[in-house]
């Protein structure tokens, strides 16, 4: 049934794609006329063989109103990988798991204070035989195979399973159309308010995750973004499956999902028994 | 001489005495047992559906899932493979201390490891009674692993 | 605090050693000679606080810094690669590896390559070599298609009907029996 639907896909992009494209050589510079669009042909390090490349629109902030700057292409082994529902559920789990520790604690009979004499003589009282008063039985006694502090639930996932969650995640968001493509992330103002409407309009939905490539995003957008709790910013080294799952829209930068292609690119073909190795503490 | 009067007026002059009962059964109130004490235990039958006096529920106030630690929790968790190379993200999780960062284990491992770096700071001189107790705890742990429960995973 | 006690107590050593040739080389006796700060918990030698600041090596050997030299590619040839490297086209490799062609693509299925060009064409033997079944990974196209045509030829082969078994989300088609031979040899043909 996929394959079906993939076959078709592919058809829909090959019957469309001569219409649309004029190329250009740089995105920048890309101003939409009437008729001709702003393509970017990228050249790859590792050119897909199969699967075409997917297009997305480049897209504008500096109006409510969407508008087309042109087309950009991505990278299908990183935006078009099988989106593996079961990995992202498993590198969701490795991401609440690995940094959990648990710091519910119960003193033992051996902790709490006293109890350490006999509190009757065991006989001839006609009462039950005790030999401390911090034994479990006793109220205010101590906890028998109650909670010890520093519980952790940590364990790495193997690096090919986070790699996988990573494209599957960014495969997602592309397929249901929650992934878009920014030029840059420069606002006419830094008012809540005009990113709220951009928001509003755009039917990006309730929460929106900004990634961008640099670490310092431009003033504008972070004060707008300041007091929207639900829009935040991210640098490219922050994305994660966690926060794109909680994030219903993911919104990347040109160099933001150019540099997220280059590094999960490096990965699926560099040599990882490194980064494979099993975790070892005190060693990484 | 005065004793003598007396029981000759008693022996002359004997009235008939009537009993004449002024308060009847039927007009007793029901005694009331700890008057003005107000029973705090709900005696009236099955609580729900009693009109006028609900359940105590709880007022329901939703957490924010918003906030700031929420909104950008994990973070950095891919930053060995989306970053430069060279972070573990085991090291960006600087919430967790140092000593249990990245540890995994049985309750043993993890005191062992607590006591190993614990050892050097000041923490046996200045909280002793912490230390002992840690103390204790290992060995009581040491002695049940290796002598009470068999090799492998054990049972808590 | 520690680093000037801990010079002292050098001082000192040095002084009892020329006084009273000292055979343990013990602290203990600066500790009674020097009376120093006694704090409360165990002295750190190595602490964040107490050591001392970087200061800049002093230089031993001069030297001057040239911005790509003509040596710099025979360094380069000892640096391990970035990424696995992309085949240089030959008449015929001698390990028998072929490469892949280009028609290959303009099949409805396609099984790429791995990141190190191989086939990804594996056995997998379990239950002490009772059960071998053969996994072919990495299909991108139509998977069912690729599964009839591969069934066909494996019974051609074979003489057999052969059982396989699609994992179409996780990409990979699982063939009972041993046929990494058969099955690399058909992916050859197709060009793969």
């Amino acid at each position: 049934m996929t394959s079906v639907l993939i076959n078709a896909f592919k058809r829909l992009n090959l019957s469309i794609r001569p219409q649309v494209k004029v190329i250009s050589s740089s995105y920048s510079t890309a101003v939409t006329t009437a008729n001709s669009l702003n393509v970017t042909q990228k050249e790859w390090k590792y050119p897909p063989l199969y699967t075409k490349p997917r297009e997305v629109w480049i897209e504008n902030l500096d109006t409510v109103e969407e508008k087309k700057l042109g087309l950009f292409e991505l990278h299908p082994s990183v935006y078009a990988a099988m989106p593996r529902i079961d990995i992202i559920h498993r590198n969701f789990v490795w991401q609440t798991k690995y940094r959990w520790v648990s710091w519910a604690h119960t003193k033992t009979r051996a902790e709490v204070r006293g109890g350490g004499r006999k509190p009757w003589p065991q006989k001839g009282l006609g009462r039950a035989r005790h030999g401390s008063i911090r034994s479990p039985l006793w109220r205010g006694g101590g906890v028998a195979h109650g909670p010890r502090s520093g519980k952790t639930h940590f364990f790495m996932l193997p690096f090919h399973l986070r790699i996988h969650g990573l494209t599957s995640m960014l495969s997602a968001k592309l397929a249901q159309d929650d992934l878009h493509v920014v030029n840059n992330l420069e606002l006419p103002t830094d008012e809540s308010n005009y990113l709220a409407d951009l928001i509003e309009n755009r039917n990006w939905g309730p929460s929106v995750l900004i990634i961008d490539d640099t670490d310092i995003a431009p003033r504008n957008i972070t004060v707008a973004t300041d007091s929207l709790p639900h829009v935040n910013i991210m640098p490219v080294y922050g994305l994660n499956v966690y926060s794109m799952l909680k994030h219903d829209t993911l919104v990347l930068t040109l160099a933001a999902a150019e540099r997220i292609e280059e590094r999960i690119l490096h990965h699926l073909n560099a040599i990882t028994t490194e980064q494979q190795r099993e975790f070892k503490l005190s060693q990484v | 001489m005065e004793r003598l009067g007396t029981t000759i007026l008693k022996s002359l002059w004997k009235p008939s005495i009537n009993i004449v009962r002024t308060r009847y059964h039927a007009d007793k109130t029901r005694l009331v047992r700890r008057y003005g004490y107000e029973e705090k235990l709900w005696c009236g039958g099955l609580l729900p559906r009693v009109p006028g006096k609900q359940l105590p529920i709880p007022e329901y106030r939703p957490a924010n899932a918003w906030t700031e630690r929420k909104a950008l929790y994990g973070q950095n968790d891919y930053i060995d493979i989306l970053g430069p190379g060279n972070l573990h993200p085991v090291k960006t999780l600087y919430t967790v201390p140092s000593w249990i960062r990245g540890v995994s284990g049985h309750e043993y491992h993890i005191l062992l490891r607590k006591k190993k770096m614990f050892a050097k700071t000041g923490s046996p001189v200045v909280r002793p009674t912490k230390w002992k107790e840690l103390q204790k705890r290992l060995g009581f742990l040491y002695r049940k692993l290796n002598r009470k429960t068999k090799t492998g995973p054990s049972p808590d | 605090m520690a680093t000037v006690w801990r010079s002292q107590c050098a001082f000192a050593r040095l002084l009892i050693g020329k006084i009273a040739q000292n055979p343990n080389n013990s602290p203990d006796l600066c500790t009674k000679l020097f009376q120093g700060p006694i704090s409360v918990t165990s002295r750190n030698y190595s602490n964040y606080a107490n050591s001392p600041f970087i200061e800049r090596i002093k230089e031993q050997y001069e030297y001057d810094i040239i911005k790509n030299p003509p040596e710099w590619a025979y360094v380069e040839r000892l640096l391990p690669f970035d990424t696995i490297p992309v085949v240089t086209p030959k008449e015929n490799y001698p390990s028998g590896w072929i490469p892949p062609r280009e028609e290959a693509v303009h099949l409805p299925y396609f099984v790429s390559r791995t990141k190190n060009h191989e086939l990804p064409i594996y056995l997998n033997i379990t239950y002490r070599g009772m059960r071998k079944i053969t996994k072919i990974k990495k299909i991108e196209g139509d998977i069912w298609l690729l599964n009839d045509t591969l069934k066909a030829h494996l019974k051609e082969t074979a003489g057999k009907y052969v059982e396989t078994r699609v994992h179409e989300l996780g990409k990979f088609i699982e063939v009972k029996g041993d046929y990494v031979n058969v099955i690399r040899n058909w992916a050859h043909s197709k060009g793969f």
